[in-house]
């Protein structure tokens, strides 16, 4: 069923869209106090700071009304409790009622939650009551209000004074907004943008004060459309400072992508066992996650990217990796619409995962495809169309590095005494270790063939350096002072810290610090502790920590010793590739650049022919996009957002499909236009 | 004294409504957009009244001397609308008609034929 808008834009002059923009500018610790109200006020105690008292009928005089006995209690004798409830400021019936708000410092502005009255001036302006609230900015220490009665026979009841304020601009003093609404669909490389929105508002009175104390990051949302038929809302948060000059507010806000800017620390992370590309898919989805990125997807229902009897997959994240990098680089290799046949064949209830946008924001990981918007849009009601084509890509190679790790490993000679063996063996064959800083791994491990490896340490140790070498005691085990504080397990049952005091060689919480910031967020999720201790699993001796990884399979109950050497090793990365090609006559080939290196997504599930599911299938996805780009110009939906997909209705009668890449949308002058451009085919 | 349906008050001065005194209005657009079929595209955002053409046989003098005062600064019209409603609107003169005629009637009460004024509104509506 066609929704207002879509009724209102298949006209060709159409009713100008209602723009409705919020944001909450926020006060913090100001204590306010009140006066001025007794003159003007029947009835008040003065309690407006106190949200959850209920406000005490008026006429209540003791129940519903009188006692039988004719007893009463006087409302103004009660002390104003959560119990009794309060009186707040209550003016005469159709009387105005003044109030003065005094802040402990500078309020931006503030919230006034009243019945009864239609308006509340402040500083010679009116701020029209709606829904019992108003909000109007202040920025003064002291504020001096009065308020006007609804009509001639209501009362005036403020329950409740709040700091903070609304700054609502709408079409009655908007002068123009321009929405910039991005993503990246290009081949080579794409990046994951940032969206942007600009406003200009005319404010009669002067905010200046009350502006120039809102701080970045403070949300502001946009809604446009028609009543009853708004479209999403869209939260962006403040850049820069707010201005307000000649009575014109301006405004610059962005989306939330740029709260991905953060560096996750350099990782390696392993998997060799045969369930363990999953596990290593787990650990990448949850850094993601823990640093920001919003799912749908549970780690429990990961896809497994890797068909049971993978093996020896990792993931390298280099030093300066930011979390906006790896979603860069995973949409690009990720966003499949069609799922890979060898999954669906092998574990048909697994799908891939899909990056969708919210708020053309952050996006949203999702095991399938989410809401993807799909409008109808006729060639002729647009202008300045514009249709680029680029030379077909015929190949692309994916540059990937292999990482290999020197030495580590004990060699055949093993023993407790063993120093650094220097061979070619790779260190991480049993199981899956990181640590790292810069380009450097730390990697600790246990005994020989053994199903434990775990790392740990502090970053107070120089690379190249063996960071620990225990030395064993007299009954093979390692003494206590050989844990490290924070030492990390990686266990079957997943990743579990070791928390130990080795000054006084007692185990005791940790407190986890910023030097391990992926496993400070990373341990709450995985470590499996018995149900009565605390958050911590606290070993109480060495002998219950050597019962415990017996119990759990950890170690072998028959391990007579086990070494323990934290070692640090430089990484040796060499460049791979992997190509995808189409047989395009005349194109040409394009490199890519992963952030996540390694071999995370590279799976060999046919030995013979040497297919590879990730990224050869990513690549072949995105060999698949058109290299025919377009750009319009048209009358403008907001619910459009970025990879929604347009059927463009041409002039000849066909139908073309194309997937939107950029937005710009102004509200101008009250009219609203969009200048959009597309890549061809749905992407 | 001048009735409400005769005359037209401009910058306080009541004139004898014109002949042909015809309103009509006319839409105010944003966000135009002309198509690539020719077709403009918009979103009409309110109202406003087309220029107005005023056009007098004959004016007395005091009438006309009103008009000359107009010195194409913004001032204010008063009239009675289609809707037989009296409405201020801001107005402009943007042309005038000064091929003029003097005429004297019997009584020596002097008129002027001849005179033109076209009018520009300001005001938009979204009423």
């Amino acid at each position: 069923m066609p929704t207002t808008i879509d009724i209102e834009n298949a006209k060709q002059i159409r009713q100008p869209m209602d723009v409705l923009i919020t944001m909450q500018v926020p006060d913090d610790d100001i204590t306010l106090s009140f006066s001025g109200y007794t003159s003007t006020s029947k009835v008040s105690d003065g309690r407006l700071t106190q949200p959850t008292w209920p406000m005490r009928r008026l006429a209540d005089l003791q129940g519903d009304g009188f006692a039988l006995s004719g007893s009463y209690a006087l409302y103004e004798s009660l002390t104003p409790s959560a119990t009794n409830g309060k009186l707040g400021v209550r003016g005469h019936v159709g009387q105005t009622v003044n109030l003065t708000v005094t802040g402990s410092q500078q309020m931006a502005g503030l919230t006034l939650l009243v019945t009864g009255a239609s308006a509340v001036t402040y500083n010679g302006y009116s701020h029209e009551v709606t829904s019992g609230r108003v909000s109007f900015l202040v920025g003064a220490t002291t504020a001096s209000l009065t308020l006007t009665p609804a009509s001639e026979d209501t009362r005036i009841e403020i329950s409740e004074v709040q700091t903070g304020a609304d700054i609502t601009i709408n079409n009655d003093n908007l002068i123009s907004c321009v929405l910039s609404l991005r993503s990246d669909l290009s081949v080579e490389n794409p990046t994951l943008p940032e969206s942007e929105m600009n406003i200009e508002a005319y404010f009669d009175e002067d905010v200046s004060d009350a502006v120039a104390s809102i701080p970045e990051d403070t949300p502001i949302y946009y809604r446009a459309g028609y009543d009853s038929n708004l479209s999403p809302v869209r939260s962006f948060y403040v850049a820069g400072q707010v201005t307000w000059a000649d009575n014109v507010l301006s405004i610059h806000a962005v989306d939330a992508v740029h709260f991905l800017d953060i560096e996750v620390p350099p990782m390696y992370i392993a998997a060799t066992n045969e369930n363990d590309p999953y596990i290593l898919m787990r650990n990448v989805h949850r850094i993601l996650t823990n640093m920001g990125l919003v799912s749908s997807a549970t780690p429990w229902n990961l896809p497994w990217l890797f068909p049971s009897g993978a093996n020896k997959e990792a993931v390298l994240i280099p030093k300066g990796t930011t979390v906006r990098d790896i979603v860069a680089e995973m949409t690009n290799v990720f966003r499949f619409r069609d799922i890979p046949q060898i999954y669906l064949e092998s574990y048909p209830s697994r799908n891939s995962l899909i990056f969708t946008y919210v708020d053309a924001g952050i996006p949203k990981l999702n095991m399938v495809e989410g809401y993807v918007g799909r409008y109808d849009v006729s060639e002729e009601d647009c202008a300045d169309i514009k249709k680029e084509i680029e030379r077909p890509i015929k190949e692309i190679t994916y540059k990937r590095n292999v990482v290999t790790v020197y030495n580590g490993r004990p060699g055949e000679n093993r023993s407790r005494n063993d120093g650094v063996q220097v061979g070619s063996a790779q260190i991480l064959k049993n199981d899956a270790v990181f640590i790292s800083l810069d380009d450097y791994v730390f990697a600790c491990f246990i005994g020989e063939e053994s199903s434990i490896v775990y790392p740990g340490g502090s970053y107070k140790y120089e690379p190249m350096v063996p960071m620990y070498d225990t030395r064993a005691g007299a009954d093979g085990r390692v003494a206590w002072p050989d844990f490290l504080s924070g030492s990390i397990f990686n266990t079957p049952h997943g990743w579990a810290l070791l928390s130990a005091d080795t000054k006084n060689g007692e185990l005791v919480d940790s407190t986890i610090t910023e030097d391990l910031p992926i496993f400070s967020q990373v341990v709450p999720w995985n470590v499996r502790y018995p149900a009565a201790e605390s958050s911590l699993y606290r070993w109480t001796s060495l002998t219950h920590l050597w019962n415990y990884l017996v119990s759990r399979g950890i170690i072998a109950s028959d391990a007579s010793y086990y070494d323990t050497k934290l070692i640090g090793y430089k990484l040796n990365i060499e460049e791979a590739e992997v190509t995808a090609s189409t047989d395009v006559n005349g194109g040409r080939s394009v490199d890519l650049s992963g952030v996540l290196q390694g071999r995370s997504f590279f799976y060999k599930d046919n030995e013979a022919t040497g297919e590879e599911a990730f990224p050869t299938y990513g690549l072949q996805e995105m060999l698949k996009r058109s290299n025919v780009t377009g750009s319009f110009t048209w009358k403008g939906d907001p619910r459009m957002q970025p990879r929604d997909i347009i059927h463009f209705h041409r002039l000849d009668g066909t139908v073309e499909d194309v997937t939107i890449e950029t937005i710009t949308l102004k509200h101008e002058g009250g009219g609203t236009t969009a200048e959009i451009t597309y890549r061809k085919g749905v992407i | 004294m001048i009735g409400i349906f005769n005359s037209i008050t401009i910058n306080g001065v009541e004139i004898y409504r014109s002949n042909g005194f015809t309103l009509s209005r006319e839409w105010i657009y944003a966000g135009e957009i002309v198509t690539c079929t020719g077709k403009v595209c918009a979103d009409v955002i309110g109202w406003r009244y087309s220029n107005l053409q005023l056009q007098w046989d004959n004016l007395p003098q005091d009438q006309l001397q009103a008009l000359l005062a107009l010195d194409g600064t913004e001032v204010n019209a008063v009239f009675t609308n289609e809707q037989n409603q009296t409405v201020t609107e801001a107005v402009i003169p943007i042309v005038s008609t000064a091929t003029v005629t003097r005429l004297t009637d019997p009584q020596g009460d002097v008129a002027w034929s001849g005179v033109g004024l076209e009018l520009r509104f300001i005001n938009a509506h979204n009423d």
